[in-house]
């Protein structure tokens, strides 16, 4: 089935289309969402809200983006609403920007545990783009189209990310020596 | 900006293993499809979507029959002639009448 098949089948509310939607997107999006919101149920609850709005909202789908980005769309519109009502910081964070000889430096001192706990508490605007560059291996042009945001933003993002992450681990590294 | 960037290797590890614990299950699949498509809404959307299919040709042809029933006037397509016949020198001449085509 192509992919203007399935929205066809979509649109006429039929099962197999959804099936094969949900099989076709379903494990990608929920460890999207997981990594996202950090949180099993809250990511399960997201995902299957998504394929249902979905369901709901096809007809609206006008093909300017794929329908995987726009599925992806409703996904990420959905976790942030959840991080909100968990009254997650979704403020831009200026500090922590590291400089670049730090991070050639911290290039040598990577050590996965440090950086797994950097990363769990990362802010999550700078996660959301990390999880959709190094997860999902989109472009910046593809993160910029389905957050909505200018690819300068987004480059920035994710430049400031690494950044924090490289000054955590500084930080790690220091307290260990 | 590339992603032969410092830490993605480690970073894409740290995402796969923690994305790798959870899977979009047969039973969170069966509960979407509950609220959807076998849903109350999702059976009538489906038979308002039903997709009927009509031959084209023989289609428009029954409806122009139908309009040409509907618009012509009563009696058009009957020929109707009436004649009169007149004596003339002890011959019968047949004269047909004009006939009115307009719906009286």
């Amino acid at each position: 089935m192509t992919e203007n098949q399935m929205i066809n089948g979509l649109i006429k509310g039929q099962e197999d289309a959804f099936r094969q939607m949900m099989q076709l997107y379903g494990n990608k999006l929920l460890g999207t969402c997981y990594l996202i919101l950090r949180d099993r149920e809250e990511a399960e609850d997201v995902v299957q809200e998504t394929f249902i709005r979905v369901f709901r909202n096809i007809r609206t789908f006008n093909g300017k983006s794929s329908l995987y980005t726009w599925i992806y769309r409703i996904a990420i519109n959905l976790s942030r609403d959840r991080l909100r009502k968990k009254t997650y910081d979704m403020s831009l964070n200026e500090e922590l920007v590291g400089d670049a000889d730090t991070l050639e430096i911290l290039e040598h001192r990577m050590d996965m545990e440090e950086l797994k706990i950097s990363l769990a508490e990362l802010s999550p605007i700078y996660r959301e783009v990390l999880v959709l560059f190094y997860y999902q291996d989109l472009s910046i042009s593809e993160i910029s189209d389905l957050l909505k945001e200018k690819e300068g933003t987004i480059k920035s993002r994710l430049s400031r990310a690494r950044k924090i992450l490289a000054k955590e681990m500084q930080k790690g590294g220091s307290e260990d020596e | 900006m590339n992603r032969d960037d410092f830490i993605k290797d480690d970073i894409k590890k740290i995402f796969d293993d923690e994305a790798s614990e959870i899977k979009f299950t047969d039973e969170m699949m069966e509960n979407v499809l509950d609220q959807t498509t076998r849903s109350g809404k999702g059976k009538i959307r489906r038979i308002l979507n039903y997709e009927l299919q009509i031959p084209l040709i023989p289609a428009a042809v029954a409806v122009a029959a139908i309009l040409a029933v509907s618009i012509l006037p009563e009696g058009i397509l009957e020929k109707q002639y009436r004649f009169t016949a007149i004596e003339m020198a002890g011959s019968q001449v047949m004269v047909q009448e004009d006939k009115e085509v307009t719906r009286r």
